[in-house]
């Protein structure tokens, strides 16, 4: 009887094949895994960005007015606040800012010809950390609203070129950006106690000179609860001039902007929040912006 | 090797072999029901962003057939569709093309061409729900104020649906 050599080499074979088969199962799980776990990542993030910026809007934007009040600028109450804070690693940084001390530029647009508003809107970013062009793209103002000023613009965006909103804000900067000079929001009245001097002359420069304008802030620096009515007085102006100011400015604001910028290291996102109250010509308004 | 061995090692060769196959098969299966899953949850997710920045946008709203229009000032611009703040008018409806209906976004924003974007494939139904259904109708073509919470339910023609619910204010 003649032996043959001995045949092993089906059960390396198949060993070979199983392991090659779990080895593949398990890079598919792994990768499986890894894709979840990234996702479960971002959407960690988006609910922190969500919850931090709902919080942080109903936090400030209702209590924007004393907020403003509490913290007294050289001249009067402070015209902007700019804060930042971490809530569960995103970076919140936040402006509040008082809508009655800029210029609104549906008040002007009303006040002005087209061709006369754009030189007035550069002449108010002068200042600025950037001056950016503007763009005017008005609109035939809706119905179904209740408003004293026609809003042929609802948004920055129908005045100023901008393509990132970036350059409308920076909460760090000590100069001032465009949309510390201008607004599109509220009743249109400017706030004379929280209104810098480029603002009262821009509005008001037609009926009230410069010789007005400066008796007007030294009351205010003297006297930071004086009511329009007082100034005007002081102002001693006649019946016809004093009625042009009251069609343009006021003793309170009434409309409020939270500007909330997010930073989770990766990415930033932008959202403006504006809060106009009723008052006996105005609905309440409440707008969103987000980039 | 005697006839028994010889019968054994075919079969667990066959067992391992059935084992291979079902584990391939498997993993074919799950291949494709990950990949399904992936491309829903990317349809979902983009979906969900782009109606929660519509809606957040909008002033008000109003239910056409096979969809609805919303009025606000969120609008898409050039190739790259750049985020702009204009006042516009939005709608959401179905067309029908070879045998699928597709989700179509329509936006005209003053007297600027309209701008169509496609937004999904194979959508059966759209719909916009808001607690503001109880509200009157703002003006005699059935605009209606967005309430501060929205629900669009999406019925896609798989069978699937989904419900993006927002807080808008």
């Amino acid at each position: 009887m003649v032996i043959g050599p001995k045949k092993s080499g089906f059960v390396l074979l198949v060993v070979l094949v199983v392991l090659a088969i779990a080895a593949t199962v398990l890079a598919a799980t792994a990768r499986r895994c890894g894709s979840r776990a990234m996702a479960a990542g971002e959407m960690a993030r988006e609910i922190q960005l969500r919850w931090g910026t709902i919080s942080l809007k109903n936090l400030c934007l209702n209590s924007a007015g004393s907020l403003l009040n509490s913290t007294t600028a050289d001249d009067g109450p402070a015209r902007r606040i700019g804060k930042s804070l971490d809530l569960g690693g995103v970076r919140f940084q936040l402006v509040i800012a008082d809508e009655g001390a800029k210029a609104n530029v549906n008040l002007l647009a009303a006040q002005k010809t087209i061709g006369d508003l754009e030189p007035a809107l550069m002449d108010l970013q002068a200042d600025c950390r950037r001056v950016l062009p503007v763009v005017l793209r008005p609109v035939a103002p809706a119905g179904g609203r209740i408003s004293a000023l026609p809003m042929r613009y609802i948004s920055l965006s129908q005045v100023l070129g901008f393509k990132h909103p970036a350059e409308l804000i920076d909460p760090q900067s000590q100069e001032p950006s465009a949309s510390d000079r201008l607004t599109c929001w509220g009743n249109g009245l400017v706030n004379f106690k929280t209104a810098p001097r480029q603002i009262l002359r821009a509005v008001a420069g037609e009926v009230l000179s410069e010789g007005y304008i400066e008796k007007l802030r030294k009351l205010v620096a003297q006297k930071p609860t004086c009511s329009l009515a007082e100034a005007i007085k002081h102002l001693e102006l006649n019946d016809d001039r004093a009625k042009k100011v009251r069609d343009l400015l006021t003793d309170r604001s009434s409309c409020f902007s939270l500007w909330v910028i997010a930073d989770d290291g990766s990415r930033t996102w932008h959202r403006l929040y504006v809060r106009s109250s009723a008052d006996t010509r105005n609905d309440r308004e409440d707008w969103t912006f987000q980039w | 090797m005697t006839l028994i061995e010889l019968m054994a090692a075919l079969a667990i060769a066959a067992a391992v072999s059935a084992g291979a196959l079902a584990v391939t098969a498997g993993l074919g299966r799950s291949g494709r029901a990950g990949a399904a899953d992936q491309t829903r949850y990317e349809l979902g997710d983009g979906l969900h962003r782009l109606l929660e920045a519509e809606l957040a946008h909008a002033e008000r709203y109003r239910k056409t057939p096979g969809g609805f229009q919303l009025q606000g000032h969120w609008a898409l611009e050039g190739p790259s569709a750049r985020i702009a703040h204009l006042p516009a008018t939005v709608t959401y409806e179905l067309k029908p093309s070879a045998g699928r209906k597709w989700l179509v976004r329509t936006q005209q924003v003053e007297n600027l061409p309209p701008r169509s974007d496609l937004v999904a494939a194979g959508v059966e139904s759209i719909e916009l729900r808001t607690k503001a259904e109880g509200r009157p109708v703002v003006d005699r073509e059935g605009w209606r104020a967005v309430s501060s919470e929205a629900a669009v339910v999406v019925r896609m023609d798989t069978g699937t649906q989904e419900v993006f619910d927002f807080r808008l204010r």
